[in-house]
C-alpha cells in the first residue's frame, strides 16, 4: 500500500460527483451566460477552497506517540497506545494509520483538542521475532465535507522488541527431563531444617535458635544457622544452532522451557554457543534471555561456531526432538 | 443523524420557496410540498410507514419519470419546469419516507438543483437571498453528512465529549463559509470568461408563460393578478414622459380561428447596423426609451408604437412587416436596449395583401351584423373605427372573468351575453366588427402603462400590465392604433408602508438585475479597464509622493551631507527585508510542533548520515553507549557533542 508515495489528496466518491457537477455548472454557465449560475459555480468552488484550508490544518501540527501496552510475542495479540497531539488547530475526524512490520492497523479520532492529545489503542499480532517496526503512519481527514480526503505520511524508525512464542510445556517432558522438583540442599546459609553452622549469640537472635547441647558443652550461648533448601537449578544447554527451518520452532521451545520454569518457580539456566546465562530465578533473568532469544540469528551463529560440549545439564536438542516426538 | 436531517430539511423548505417564488410552478405542486413537508415531522414517529412507503421506491421513480416525460412532450413545458416540477415530486417523497444519512443527503442536493431550476427560471433578487441562505446550509450540511458517514464507516459511537465542540464547529463553518465563499463567488463572478455559446437545446424555454403571443378566448375561470417584473422602462429626457401614452407594443396578432388569435407567418429583414427601421418618419415628436427587459423569452423588443430606431447589443435583429421588432437567438438574461419611437400611423414597410387582414372565422356573426347597423352610419373608415371603439368602451365593462370555455362563439358571447371582460375580448370584439365592415384590423400585444417607481425614476412594467388593442388599416393614413378596453382606475391597496416596501424592494431587484444579471463580457472588460485606470492613478500618486519624499530627502542631505539619507529607498528595502526574514522566522517557528524539534531533528540527521557511512547506531544502543563505540573515530567529538544536546532537548529535566 505504501509502495509509492501517495498523492497528499484523494477524491471520495462524494467528491468526484461534486467536481463534476461543479464542471456542469460551469459549462452551462459559460454556454448560457447566466450570471446565477456563475454565482452558483462560485459559492461550489468557495466550498472546495474552505474544505482544502480546513483539512490542511486539520492535519497540520499533528504529532503521533506509540508506545507498547506489556511484552510483544510473536503470534500474540498485542496492544500499542497510539497517542496523536495537536498545535494550534484541533483535529477532527482525524484517521490514523500506523503501518507496522506485520500489518497495518487504523484508528479514527473524532476530536483531538487544539494543544492536547487524546489516545486509542491499536491491536497487532506480530508474526516474527526480533524487532517490530512502525515503518510509517499517515493521518487523513475528510474533514469539514467529506469532498476530500486530506493525507500526511511520515516515516518513522520507532521500534519494539517482539519475544519469541512461549507456552507452558507438558509435565510429562519436564519429568523425561529428569526434572527434580524437591529441594535440596543450597550450600548457604538458609531456612532449611538441616543446620548448617555454630556461632556464638548475638543481641537480636531468637532464642528458638539457641542450640542448647552446644552452649551447655561450650558455656557460651550458641545459635545454630540452618542451610538452604532450595532448587538447585535446571540447566539447558545448546550445543550448537540447528540449521533447519526449524530453528524458529526450536527458539520457541528454549523460550517456553525458560518460561515454564519460571512459573514452576524453578531457577534456570541456558548456555548456547555464543551466550551463557546463570542460573537464577526473577523475572528479568527470564527478560534477558528472552530477549536474547528474540534477537539471536542461528543461521549466522551455527555457520560460525562448532558445537560446544557442556560438563552438566540438560541437553537441549535431545529434549527438543522428544518434544517433537511426545507432541 | 438528527442534525443533518434537520439542516436537510430546512434546505428542502429553501428548494420549495425558491421555486415558489418564481411563480412558474403552480400552486398545486407548491401546496403539496409544503404539506408533505410538514407530513415528515409528524412521520418521524411512525418510522413504519417510512419504511413501507420506501418499498415504492422504483415504482414511484418509474411514475415521476413518466410525469416528466408527459410534462415535456404532452403539456409542452420547457425542460427546466418539467425537472423542476419533477424535482419537487421527488423531494415530497423522499420527505415522506425514511430517512436514513444518504436519503438527507439527496434531500439537500435536491433543495440546490431547486435552487438551480428556480435560478433559470427567475431573475429576481430572491434567488440571491435565498443563495445566501443556502450557503451556511450546505456547509453545515456536508459536515453532519460527514459525521453520519464516519460512524456508519466505523462502526463506532460519537463519544459525548465531542458533541458541544462539533456544534460549535458546525456554528463556525456556517459563519465563516459566508463571508468567504461570497468573497471566492465574488471573484470568480468577476473573472470567470464571460463567452456565451449560447448552444440551445431543443425545447428549452419554450412554452413559458408570461408575454404570450397569443389570445385565447376560450378560457374560463378569473385572470390571476401576476406581479413578476417584465420590464424596466425610462424615458430619457424626463420631460418627455408627457408625449408617452402609456402603450408598448410588441407584435401584432391576425389569424383569428373564431376563438384564438394567432401571428401568421410575415416577412421580416434584417436591421441595419443603425438600427433604424424602414419606415418612414414624418416630423413628429420622438419618444427615446431606455427599457430593461427582464422577461426576454418573447424575443421581442417592447417601445412605444411606432419604433424608429432600435440599439440593443444584439446582432439578430429583425424587423418584420407588421412594424414589430424581434430577435432569433437566444438571449436568456434581461436585455438593456434603447428605442427611439415616433407616434405616427405605421405604414408596412413591405406591404401584405391587405385581405389577409379581413380574414374572418367560419362562424355566423349574424348578431354583430345587425349591431353595426346599429352603432354605424358613418361613411368614413376612421370615423366607423371610432365609433365602434367608444361603443365598446361606454357599454361593456372591463372585468379579469374570462366568461365560459364552452362558448360557442365567444365574440358574440361576449357582445350580448356577458358584456364583461378582460382586454382580449374588447380587442377581439373591435377586430372583427371591423372586418365585418371590410376594414382591414389587427390585434396587438403589448403592456400598458405600469407602474412609476421614485426611487428608481422608472416605470416598472408588470406582467398584470398585459394589454391587447387594436390597429385598423385607414387608406392614406396607414395603421392607426385603437382601443376599446375602458380604463380602470388602478385601485391602491395596501398599506402606505406595504407600498414604500415594494418600491424600494423593486429598487433592489433592478440593482440585482443590473449588477449581477445583466453582468457580461462587456461589463467584464469595463470593470477590468475601470481597475487598471483606479491601479495607475494610484501608482501615479504613489508615485508622486515618492519622487517628493525623495525630493526632500535629497535637500535634507545636502544639508547634512549624511549619505544614507539620500537613500529613501534603503529604509523601505530594509523595513520590507525585516519584516519578510521575522515572517519567514515566525513561519517557521510556527511550523516546528516545540522548539526542541530542531535538535533532535538534527541529531536524527546525524544518525542518518551516519548509518551511510556504515556506523549505525544499533537499536538496543542508547545514544551514549553509542558515543562509547565511536570513539577513537572522527566522528567522535560531534557524535559527543551532538548527543548531549539531543540528551537535554529529549529529556530537560533530567540534567
Amino acid at each position: 500500500m505504501f509502495s509509492r508515495r501517495p498523492w497528499p489528496i484523494r477524491f471520495t466518491r462524494f467528491g468526484t460527483y461534486y467536481i463534476l457537477f461543479s464542471l456542469a455548472i460551469g459549462a452551462a454557465a459559460i454556454n448560457t451566460g447566466n450570471n446565477l449560475l456563475y454565482l452558483m459555480l462560485g459559492l461550489l468552488l468557495g466550498l472546495i477552497i474552505i474544505s482544502g484550508f480546513l483539512s490542511d490544518s486539520c492535519l497540520w501540527g499533528t504529532t503521533l506517540d506509540v508506545q507498547s501496552i506489556g511484552d510483544l510475542y510473536v503470534g500474540e495479540p498485542g496492544e500499542m497506545e497510539l497517542t496523536v497531539s495537536k498545535s494550534w488547530f484541533p483535529g477532527i475526524i482525524l484517521r490514523v494509520q500506523a503501518l507496522w512490520s506485520s500489518g497495518e492497523t487504523q484508528n479514527l479520532f473524532y476530536w483531538v483538542p487544539r494543544y492536547n492529545a487524546r489516545s486509542l489503542r491499536a491491536s497487532v499480532r506480530p508474526g516474527r521475532r526480533g524487532w517490530f517496526e512502525l515503518k510509517s503512519w499517515k493521518t487523513s481527514t475528510q474533514f469539514p465535507f467529506g469532498l476530500f480526503e486530506k493525507i500526511h505520511q511520515r516515516r518513522s524508525q520507532e521500534k519494539w522488541l517482539v519475544l519469541p512464542h512461549v507456552a507452558m510445556l507438558p509435565m510429562k517432558l519436564l519429568q523425561a527431563a529428569g526434572l527434580n522438583f524437591a529441594d535440596a540442599p543450597a550450600n548457604r546459609k538458609g531456612l532449611g531444617a538441616i543446620p548448617f553452622d555454630l556461632r556464638a549469640y548475638q543481641t537480636g537472635d531468637s532464642s528458638k535458635r539457641i542450640h542448647w547441647k552446644a552452649s551447655a558443652r561450650r558455656g557460651l550461648w550458641m545459635v545454630a544457622d540452618m542451610e538452604e533448601e532450595s532448587a538447585a537449578g535446571e540447566q539447558l544447554n545448546v550445543s550448537r544452532w540447528p540449521v533447519s527451518a526449524e530453528s524458529e520452532l526450536f527458539i520457541s521451545f528454549l523460550a517456553s522451557w525458560v518460561f515454564t520454569l519460571y512459573r514452576l518457580g524453578r531457577p534456570f539456566s541456558l548456555h548456547t554457543p555464543d551466550a551463557n546465562f546463570p542460573t537464577e530465578h526473577s523475572k528479568a533473568h527470564l527478560k534477558k534471555i528472552l530477549t536474547y532469544l528474540a534477537l539471536v540469528h542461528p543461521e549466522q551463529n551455527s555457520a560460525q561456531q562448532v558445537a560446544r560440549v557442556y560438563a552438566r545439564g540438560i541437553n537441549a536438542e535431545q529434549l527438543w526432538s522428544q518434544f517433537r516426538r511426545t507432541s | 443523524m438528527t442534525a443533518l436531517l434537520r439542516t436537510a430539511r430546512f434546505s428542502a423548505a429553501l428548494g420549495f420557496v425558491a421555486l415558489g417564488l418564481t411563480d412558474e410552478i403552480s400552486a398545486a405542486y407548491l401546496i403539496g410540498g409544503g404539506l408533505c413537508w410538514l407530513l415528515a415531522f409528524a412521520l418521524d414517529r411512525q418510522p413504519e410507514w417510512g419504511k413501507r412507503l420506501r418499498r415504492w421506491e422504483t415504482a414511484a421513480v418509474m411514475v415521476m419519470v413518466v410525469m416528466l416525460l408527459a410534462d415535456f412532450f404532452f403539456w409542452g413545458n420547457s425542460v427546466y419546469l418539467c425537472v423542476a416540477h419533477f424535482l419537487m415530486l421527488f423531494q415530497m417523497f423522499k420527505l415522506l419516507g425514511e430517512k436514513t444519512r444518504k436519503d438527507s443527503l439527496q434531500i439537500l442536493v435536491f433543495s440546490f438543483f431547486q435552487m438551480l431550476s428556480a435560478c433559470t427560471l427567475s431573475v429576481d433578487a430572491w434567488q440571491a437571498i435565498i443563495l445566501f441562505l443556502l450557503i451556511p446550509t450546505m456547509a453545515s450540511g456536508l459536515f453532519w453528512n460527514q459525521i453520519a458517514r464516519e460512524q456508519e464507516e466505523s462502526d463506532e459511537r460519537l463519544p459525548t465529549e465531542v458533541h458541544r465542540p462539533y456544534r460549535l464547529w458546525v456554528t463556525g463553518l456556517c459563519l465563516a463559509a459566508i463571508p468567504i465563499n461570497l468573497f471566492f463567488a465574488g471573484v470568480i463572478f468577476l473573472i470567470f470568461p464571460r463567452l456565451g455559446f449560447r448552444s440551445a437545446f431543443v425545447g428549452l424555454g419554450g412554452g413559458r408563460s408570461g408575454y404570450n403571443e397569443e389570445i385565447n378566448l376560450a378560457q374560463s375561470g378569473v385572470i390571476g393578478n401576476d406581479s413578476s417584473t417584465v420590464l424596466y422602462l425610462k424615458i430619457t429626457p424626463a420631460a418627455d414622459r408627457v408625449y408617452w401614452k402609456g402603450y408598448l407594443r410588441g407584435t401584432t396578432l391576425d389569424f383569428f380561428d373564431g376563438k384564438l388569435w394567432k401571428r401568421s407567418k410575415l416577412l421580416m429583414r434584417a436591421l441595419p447596423s443603425d438600427g433604424r427601421t424602414s419606415s418612414p418618419v414624418r416630423r413628429s415628436q420622438e419618444i427615446t426609451q431606455s427599457i430593461t427587459l427582464v422577461n426576454t423569452e418573447g424575443s421581442t423588443i417592447f417601445g412605444s408604437p411606432m419604433i424608429h430606431r432600435v440599439i440593443a447589443p444584439l446582432s439578430s435583429l429583425q424587423e418584420m412587416t407588421d412594424g414589430s421588432v424581434r430577435w432569433t437567438t437566444g438571449w436568456r438574461k434581461p436585455l438593456r436596449y434603447d428605442v427611439v419611437s415616433v407616434e405616427q400611423p405605421l405604414r408596412d414597410p413591405v406591404h401584405r395583401s391587405l385581405p389577409d387582414y379581413l380574414q374572418l372565422p367560419k362562424m355566423s356573426f349574424n348578431k354583430t351584423q345587425t349591431l353595426l347597423k346599429r352603432i354605424n352610419r358613418r361613411n368614413t373608415p376612421l370615423a366607423r373605427a371610432q365609433a365602434i371603439e367608444r361603443y365598446l368602451k361606454e357599454n361593456f365593462a372591463y372585468s379579469l372573468d374570462l366568461g365560459k370555455a364552452n362558448a360557442e362563439n365567444p365574440v358574440e358571447d361576449f357582445l350580448f351575453v356577458t358584456q364583461r371582460g378582460p382586454c382580449g375580448h374588447f380587442a377581439t370584439s373591435m377586430a372583427v366588427m371591423l372586418r365585418l365592415q371590410g376594414i382591414p384590423s389587427r390585434v396587438v400585444a403589448g403592456y400598458y402603462k405600469g407602474v412609476w417607481n421614485e426611487r428608481l425614476e422608472q416605470y416598472l412594467i408588470l406582467e398584470r400590465d398585459a394589454h391587447a388593442w387594436v390597429e385598423a388599416y385607414m387608406e392614406g393614413t396607414g395603421w392607426v392604433m385603437f382601443d376599446p378596453t375602458p380604463r380602470v382606475a388602478a385601485v391602491s391597496t395596501g398599506r402606505q408602508w406595504m407600498l414604500e416596501l415594494r418600491k424600494n424592494w423593486e429598487f433592489v431587484n433592478y440593482q440585482w438585475a443590473r449588477l449581477v444579471i445583466e453582468y457580461d463580457l462587456y461589463s467584464q472588460l469595463r470593470t477590468v479597464e475601470d481597475m487598471q485606470s483606479r491601479t495607475a492613478l494610484v501608482n501615479a500618486q504613489f508615485g508622486r509622493w515618492l519622487h517628493r519624499r525623495h525630493r526632500e530627502r535629497e535637500v535634507d542631505a545636502e544639508k547634512k551631507r549624511n549619505p544614507f539619507s539620500t537613500m529613501p529607498f534603503t529604509a523601505y528595502g530594509i523595513v520590507l527585508s525585516a519584516i519578510t526574514v521575522l515572517g519567514l522566522v515566525f513561519f517557521f517557528r510556527w511550523r516546528q510542533v516545540s522548539p526542541y524539534d530542531a535538535e533532535i531533528a538534527f541529531y536524527q540527521k546525524f544518525l542518518e548520515q551516519m548509518a551511510r557511512k556504515g556506523v549505525p547506531k544499533k537499536a538496543f544502543e542508547t545514544g551514549h553507549e553509542y558515543v562509547q563505540r565511536l570513539s577513537g573515530s572522527s566522528d567522535f567529538a560531534m557524535a559527543q557533542q551532538l548527543t548531549q544536546r539531543y540528551y537535554a532537548a529529549r529529556f530537560p529535566g533530567a540534567l
